[in-house]
């Protein structure tokens, strides 16, 4: 279908994006890479007045690193991402990145509109979740810092006020003995994961599993997290028991939504695999071997 | 026919298809880039109820929209009841004429009940939002036995039980000798709707003149049907519809087969507004136009202790939706080359049903109701040689027919050419038949496996089925630079029709490929062509472009004779060359003849004006119109090998190995491509395709390719082994017979009889899911 029709604003500055939507009020959306945006346009499941195009305000698609403070402007692109330093020195990132949607999409779509968009199905907030990751925010009342986990308040609802946008993510550099991985299950390139699952781990003395972070997409209303999972690994020298367990643990704070993809038993099958396999790849990174990360297409 | 030789200078090459540069440089021959000047666009609107009737529309609203030209409701359209397949006559007594353009009665959800012509598409889908419709609902039925059963709703009047058409066919006693069978084997074998995914939509422009006339531009399968059904419908005579031949076609695989909604209402909407009009369907649309039609199969099998067919008793239930369409014709190809003519067996009894729902309509697929059989057949053939340790290859040799039989379908027939031995014995061996293990028995997580699956007796056109179009026809005409033109009403699928078809006028004039030239055609210039389908134009329409090439050929002999004083008999066509055979040096080129053939009969000479030869006046052209001579079997074999995840259910082809006797090669990349496009689309329908209903409302749920899975570049393994058997099919062009279907028929059961091996999972219902197989390994 086509979009209902709609004006079409260009933000020069931050500021004046904020101003902006401020003044045109709830009939307004901020447009990043449009990845989210236009297709519910042209469902027409949002029927906006305005568009803010915040593509060109400058120097939100930095990706830099400061001592071991990771920072990744809001409008950088999955590509950008996918390709980036930090993506070279933190496998997990590119995992990721590079797998999200098809070559078109990571060439446009943004890592901050896919927080924004608070969609369960999207990579970013499961991986970011993995890496305790803060988001900077700034709107009509100033800039606040806001960590990933608290976000999201419901499916597609986040606690961001009219106007606020975020405009930079920022996680700490995990240590030289930590290991990540990121695998989604998806039905094709383009289509949002049925499944996906995001592990951090650190290992010291060989095998204790000093810290672990571990998220869940696609299974629930929200990024799924689960301290127990994580309290069984966590101080413990890990062993396919305790793995099968904490899989167990999160798989069952799990809820997936059954839909066109599978049933919810089969989400939940197919969480259970991620994680082990995630866990598995996590592990022999930490012990310095290099794995190409992908996603399973099903 | 002129005797066949295998041994060819054009044919068996790999040349370079003549549309391939047009069509990566973004292929502006579509009919989708078709447009005229003043053109409008349309869109129809849709109903939302599976079953009801309408009671009042109110466009008055939607006809004020500035850019708004023109509306068309139910009432303004005539109430003619057809039936949309192509390559039937309109009112074929084997088919049913249930259908109209628009009625005030709705039978399932997406039917259109009014349309409307603008100056942009934005404006046509703004009006429709327009138009209220009053519906009174009706109750609605999802399932086929439910429509059956008792107290159903009647979808169509005089369709008792909702039973469209019922066909039984018996050979023998079926009963009598299940008695004497040692084993019985039953099972519910069951497939699901799909649709074709060709890449270009539906899409139309339809132009009228004052005089009432339409030419009409389509991406559709058949010039000669579409002009026949639009004129049946419209009630106007056949000749006052044009339909223009497109160059070429974004893909039809059968999906293109039958008139749509789009052309006749286009072509209404042209007529009262007097200006061109278009309509491109969505792909939501091209959904819900036509599908695979679901059929369910119990098959039952005796089989006697040497491991033969005793006896075979089959029911197939299939789901046509509200409109029978291909349903009537599809359940009878499946019951004949799906299940009944697949092996010899002396008693056999099968009953079909093509039965109405409030589901979408279906139409035709690649294959034909073959695909659905050919599942059912091959998954319980292995099913039988698991169960009592038979070789699945030393079963189904025992149990085929053999070159030399009568032909099982045209008992008249020989099958000549036929040597499903040697695809079989042959693909066995590629693929390492001999080492396959027992089911399930590899270690790990992933688990590999080799299946099989076969269709062993298929067609190369229609000869012999009742009230089904089969002829062809073409016009081959030289030029005096040495090339020729063809022109035919056989389309171009995207499958390379015009390749083959130039490869053979080519061989037959002793020209090279490339001077041979598929120009325009049109209803009003070429002779009737049944449409591209049913594997028949290599076949079919590659006899009738060879007949016209011979013709011309005759004649350039004739008029060479003439200059080299010589007898035509005596003169052969090489390297642009006529020839005197055995002197070389007595020879003339096809320019020089085609020249003189075409000059002024008297020429100004030094001496004055000179008459030449008045014989050997004309252009050179050869025509033909006629039905192909008979309809031999190809015999296809297919060999998959998997890997299976047992913990996440996903399945990797890792090989293909495909065997086919094709009869003669004609253009062996055009041929692999076949066998390639055909594997993904029986892969697709083995292990993801499938379009999801809302069971409450019947609406379809796939609306579009996030939603509709298909196998993409990633799933398809890196190579498809195939493997072409010549076998010099005596009634073909140059020895040539069919390929194309069986590519498609053959890879679910091959799959699924793989993943059987893999991991001892039998799933007889597609596709073959991840979660399906993770629940028959009983991980859920």
């Amino acid at each position: 279908m086509y979009p209902a029709p709609f004006h079409y604003h260009r933000a020069d500055s931050l500021q004046g994006a904020i101003s902006l939507l401020s003044e045109l009020g709830d009939s307004a959306r901020a447009l990043a890479g449009g990845q989210t945006l236009i297709v519910w346009m042209k469902l027409r499941f949002d029927e906006p007045q305005h568009l803010v195009d915040l593509g060109r305000i400058p120097d939100l698609s930095r990706i830099s690193q400061e001592g071991d403070e990771v920072r990744i402007g809001a409008l950088a692109t999955h590509a950008e991402i996918a390709g980036s330093a930090v993506a070279d020195l933190l496998p997990i990132v590119r995992d990721c990145g590079s797998g999200i949607a098809d070559a078109q999409v990571r060439s446009r779509g943004t890592i901050g509109g896919a927080l924004g968009s608070a969609d369960p199905s999207c990579d970013w907030p499961t991986l970011l979740h993995t890496l305790d990751a803060e988001l900077t925010c700034t709107g009509p009342e100033g800039t606040r810092t806001i960590p990933v986990s608290e976000l999201v308040e419901d499916i597609y609802t986040t606690i961001l006020k009219p106007a606020e946008l975020i405009t930079e993510i920022r996680f700490r550099r995990p240590p030289a003995n930590s290991g990540g991985s990121y695998t989604a299950f998806k039905r094709c390139a383009p289509a949002y994961p049925t499944a996906s699952a995001g592990v951090q781990l650190t290992l010291e003395d060989g095998d204790v599993c000093s810290d672990i972070r571990i998220a869940l997409g696609s299974a629930g209303l929200k990024t799924v997290t689960s301290e127990e999972a994580e309290n069984i690994l966590r101080g413990h020298a890990l062993t396919e028991a305790s793995i099968d367990k904490a899989a167990e643990a999160i798989v069952a704070a799990a809820e997936p939504v059954p839909d066109q993809r599978g049933s919810e038993d089969f989400k939940r099958a197919v969480l259970r695999t991620l994680v082990k396999r995630a866990v598995d790849i996590a592990v022999r990174r930490c012990h310095g071997e290099t794995i190409r990360g992908h996603h399973e297409y099903v | 026919m002129t005797s066949s030789t295998t041994s060819t200078t054009v044919l068996g090459k790999s040349v370079q298809r003549p549309d391939a540069l047009d069509k990566v440089t973004g292929g502006k021959h579509y009919p989708v880039n078709v447009t005229l000047p003043g053109m409008l666009h349309a869109k129809l609107l849709r109903s939302p109820y599976p079953h009801a009737r309408i009671t009042g529309i109110d466009a008055s609203a939607a006809a004020k929209l500035p850019g708004v030209k023109a509306v068309l409701l139910p009432q303004d359209v005539p109430q003619r009841k057809y039936c949309p397949v192509y390559f039937v006559p309109t009112l074929a007594p084997s088919m049913v004429q249930d259908m109209l353009i628009m009625s005030d009665t709705v039978r399932y959800a997406g039917q259109p009940v009014a349309a409307v012509a603008a100056t942009t598409a934005a404006i046509a889908e703004q009006a429709l939002e327009l138009i209220e419709v009053d519906y009174e609902e009706l109750p609605a039925v999802f399932d086929a036995d439910a429509a059956m059963a008792e107290g159903a709703p009647q979808i169509h009047e005089g369709a008792e039980n909702n039973i469209a058409v019922n066909p039984v066919v018996a050979f023998g006693d079926a009963e009598a000798a299940f008695e004497k069978a040692d084993h019985i084997f039953e099972g519910v074998y069951e497939t699901q709707r799909v649709h074709t995914c060709y890449m270009e939509p539906r899409v139309c422009v339809v132009d009228s003149d004052t005089g009432g006339n339409l030419t009409v531009h389509s991406s559709m399968q058949h010039l000669f049907g579409l002009r026949e059904k639009l004129a049946f419908v419209l009630g106007m005579p056949e000749s006052k519809v044009r339909v223009i031949k497109p160059a070429y076609i974004g893909g039809g695989f059968g999906g293109k087969l039958d008139i749509g909604y789009i052309e006749p209402v286009a072509a209404l909407l042209s007529l009262k507004t007097g200006r061109p009009v278009r309509i491109e369907q969505t792909r939501y649309e091209d959904f819900i136009s036509t599908t695979r039609n679901p059929i369910r199969v119990y098959l039952k099998t005796g089989i006697s202790k040497d491991g033969r067919f005793v006896a075979r008793y089959a029911e197939s239930t299939l789901d046509c939706g509200a409109h029978a369409t291909h349903g009537a014709e599809v359940i009878n190809v499946h019951g004949m080359f799906g299940i009944l003519l697949t092996y010899p067996c002396p008693d056999q009894h099968w009953e079909g049903k093509t039965v109405y729902t409030n589901n979408m309509i279906g139409g035709g697929y690649r294959g034909y109701g073959s695909p659905q059989g050919a599942f059912a057949v091959e998954s319980q053939i292995d099913e039988i040689c698991e169960e009592l340790g038979f070789d699945p290859v030393e079963f189904r040799l025992k149990n085929s027919y053999h070159q030399g039989d009568p032909h099982p379908f045209n008992p008249q027939a020989k099958l000549d050419s036929y040597r499903f031995q040697d695809c079989l014995t042959q693909a066995a061996e590629r693929i390492g038949w001999s080492s396959r293990k027992a089911a399930g028995s590899d270690q790990g997580v992933k688990k590999r496996g080799i299946g099989l699956g076969c269709q062993p007796i298929w067609v190369s056109g229609c000869v012999g089925f009742p009230d089904i179009y089969e002829h062809s026809g073409a016009i081959v005409k030289l030029n005096r630079d040495g090339t020729a033109d063809l022109s035919t009403a056989a389309v171009d699928l995207g499958s390379g029709q015009i390749t083959t078809l130039c490869m053979i006028a080519a061989e037959e004039l002793g020209l090279e490929a490339d001077q041979v030239r598929m120009t325009y055609a049109d209803t009003d210039t070429v002779p009737f062509d049944a449409p591209s389908h049913a594997s028949r134009v290599t076949y079919s329409s590659g006899n009738a472009v060879k007949a016209a090439a011979g013709q011309a050929r005759q004649r350039l002999l004739e008029v060479a004779g003439g200059l080299l004083e010589a007898s035509p008999d005596d003169l052969e066509v090489c390297e642009g060359m006529v020839r005197v055979k055995g002197s070389p040096d007595s020879q003339i080129s096809v320019v020089d003849v085609v020249t003189r053939a075409e000059s002024p009969f008297v020429v100004m000479t030094e001496e004055g004006p000179q008459p030449t030869n008045l014989e050997e006046k004309g252009t050179i052209i050869g025509l033909s119109s006629m039905a192909p001579p008979a309809n031999p079997s190809p015999a296809t074999v297919e060999f998959v090998e998997v890997e299976v995840d047992t913990e996440t259910g996903q399945v990797k082809i890792l090989r293909v190995v495909f065997a086919h006797d094709l009869g003669k090669l004609i253009h062996p990349a055009g041929a692999e491509g076949q066998v390639e496009g055909g594997f993904q689309q029986g892969m697709g329908y083995a292990l993801m395709e499938n379009l999801l209903f809302d069971p409450d409302s019947g609406a379809c749920l796939s609306s579009d390719f996030l939603d509709y899975k298909m196998p993409t570049a990633v799933e398809m393994p890196p190579k498809i082994e195939s493997i072409f058997i010549e076998s010099n099919e005596p009634t073909g062009p140059f020895g040539a017979k069919s390929l194309s279907e069986p590519c498609v028929t053959v890879p679910a059961p091959a799959i699924a009889n793989a993943i059987y091996n893999a991991v001892g999972v039998r799933v007889r219902e597609l596709p073959i899911t991840p979660e399906k197989i993770l629940a028959g390994l009983g991980k859920l």
